[in-house]
């Protein structure tokens, strides 16, 4: 198919760009680490997508216990860092936009559509994962669902950019940065012709790029590196900061738990094939396990701390469960994530948690009781517990 | 005994290329495939609907809005700022809009939240950026001022002939 009504020339306010920088070696260069960080950015999500639905055969693993805290914070400062990384990767190819002619035939044309398919999906792809972070949600679709199988689709378009583009891609990357650039501008009036570089060279670019990416990302990762908590100016949680210094996502007033968890009729029930009802203080009179583990959220930020109280698997174990049950853990909540399974190697390190660095647990961060377990996400660490099934 | 050994071998490397680009691309349309078929399983027309606007919309602000107004950013640089400044004004603006472009999304909902037991966007921002913005402008400093000093003694030390 030829597109042949379409004049040889474009129109004469058709946009012209006459930066030298723009060009395969740059793009190339760019494009490499955003792939690469789209790729880090897709295999942390999948992860953490299976700690939400794992099979039954392959619950997630206890070890190692920081083993969420480090992908999902991979996860989000990969996908922060990309949002610059993105912009960079458009500017150098933005001239291709304004290509003439629009298309050559239906291969181009298609080309072109599934270019239009990368950018829009990677664009809303990074800006609903940052607000997600920002937990501002100003859409009326389910964000998880939308957010994954998006993500399908932006790693799928990717692969297929890099299949269209390898030789571009194999020639970027074999031309270096220098050439085919011109070294000095055309002499202005007055000045001698071995004046300065007329302005920066695509070195120069990349290394402000490679800049301005590196600062988000130092300045982001204190979120969940402690040691750079000093440095980090953007990130978006402040984690020595909520209530106990440890954040909460979920405050008690918002999951409409106050009176409930503070009621002296609270009651855990451990239904098993035999079935337990504790006060709390029966609970507290069990053997406390002290343990330290960080908890890990899916917004990227974690923090360590101190957590006390009976070993879960001893109270399954005493209504009849063992190590090889399903536990469903249920939450004095009724909506949101108000319940989670725990089985495998998790279920044997797991606590259900009544003090916090050696205060008892406030409220916002599960009063009474809570469960704390290792390499877990923060959501399913589930709060207020008042009913724990043993299957 | 390879059936392509007599081939000349910028032939068959363009030949494994083709296969390889070709492999690529199958396997990048059964991915995107598949989340777009899951995708319009998983959410309602009216959802679907929405999610396509907001493709549409990004592709609009990026490329009708945000590139240009950057580019022309660019063009009253080159216009305002004299050209032998302008190879370290540039790129330190670019290093400045890149961080922005998270720092400015913090600063607009900084406050908004009103999340303090979260410890959700506690910070700062806009005194965050202005305080990058200033390490930004002294590093691009310090380097016209070094990249000047070594120019400066380069001409010193060069003989007044041409070789």
């Amino acid at each position: 198919v030829r597109l042949t009504s379409l004049p040889a020339e474009p129109p004469s306010r058709w946009p012209k760009f006459s930066s030298p920088l723009r060009g395969p070696a740059l793009t190339a260069r760019v494009g490499r680490v955003l792939g690469i960080a789209f790729a880090v950015c897709f295999a942390t999500g999948l992860l953490s997508h299976y700690q939400y639905a794992p099979w039954r055969w392959l619950p997630v693993p206890a070890a190692p216990s920081w083993g969420y805290r480090l992908t999902q914070g991979v996860h989000v400062i990969t996908g922060i860092a990309c949002i610059p990384l993105l912009l960079v990767k458009l500017w150098s190819v933005y001239h291709r936009l304004f290509a003439w002619p629009p298309a050559r035939g239906l291969l181009t044309a298609l080309e072109r559509l599934s270019v239009a398919v990368l950018v829009s999906t990677s664009l809303l792809q990074l800006i609903t994962g940052f607000f997600n972070v920002l937990q501002f949600y100003p859409w009326h679709w389910d964000f998880i669902a939308v957010h994954y199988w998006l993500a399908w689709i932006v790693i799928g378009s990717v692969v297929l950019h890099v299949a269209v583009k390898l030789p571009t891609i194999r020639t970027g990357l074999s031309t270096r940065l220098g050439d085919a650039l011109p070294a000095v501008d055309p002499p202005a009036a007055g000045r001698s012709p071995t004046s300065v570089p007329a302005g920066p060279s695509r070195r120069g670019v990349l290394i402000a790029a490679g800049a301005g990416v590196g600062i988000v990302v130092v300045t982001t990762a204190g979120q969940v590196i402690p040691q750079l908590e000093p440095l980090a100016l953007l990130a978006p949680r402040s984690p020595r900061k909520g209530p106990q210094n440890v954040p909460v996502n979920r405050t008690a007033a918002a999951a409409g738990v106050i009176s409930a968890a503070q009621s002296s009729q609270y009651r855990l029930v451990v239904d098993g094939p035999r079935i337990l009802e504790l006060s709390l203080a029966e609970v507290e009179a069990w053997d406390a396990h002290e343990t330290v583990l960080p908890i890990a959220c899916v917004e990227g930020w974690s923090r360590t701390a101190h957590w006390r109280g009976p070993r879960l698997l001893d109270l399954v174990e005493r209504a009849g469960g063992s190590v090889r049950s399903a536990v469903t853990v249920r939450s004095l909540e009724r909506s949101g994530y108000h319940s989670s399974v725990i089985r495998g190697s998790q279920l044997g390190h797991s606590v259900l948690a009544t003090h916090l660095n050696g205060e008892r647990l406030s409220l916002d961060h599960g009063y009474p009781l809570r469960l704390i377990a290792p390499d877990r996400a923060g959501v399913l660490q589930t709060k207020w517990l008042t009913r724990i099934e043993v299957r | 005994m390879s059936p392509r050994a007599g081939q000349p071998a910028a032939e068959r490397a363009a030949g494994s290329g083709r296969a390889l680009r070709f492999l690529l691309g199958a396997v990048g349309l059964v991915l995107v495939g598949y989340g777009l078929l899951r995708l319009l399983q998983a959410e309602s027309n009216r959802q679907l609907i929405a999610v396509a606007v907001w493709l549409g919309a990004a592709l609009v602000v990026h490329d009708g809005i945000l590139a240009p107004a950057l580019i022309a950013v660019g063009l009253l640089v080159n216009r305002l700022v004299p050209l032998r400044w302008r190879r370290f004004v540039q790129p330190a603006l670019v290093t400045m809009a890149l961080v922005s472009s998270v720092g400015l999304i913090l600063i607009w909902r900084q406050g908004r939240s009103s999340a303090a037991s979260l410890a959700l966007l506690q910070r700062d921002y806009a005194r965050s950026l202005l305080l990058l913005a200033g390490i930004i402008v002294l590093v691009t400093v310090a380097v016209a001022a070094s990249a000047t000093v070594r120019a400066r003694n380069m001409q010193k030390s060069r003989p007044p002939t041409d070789h």
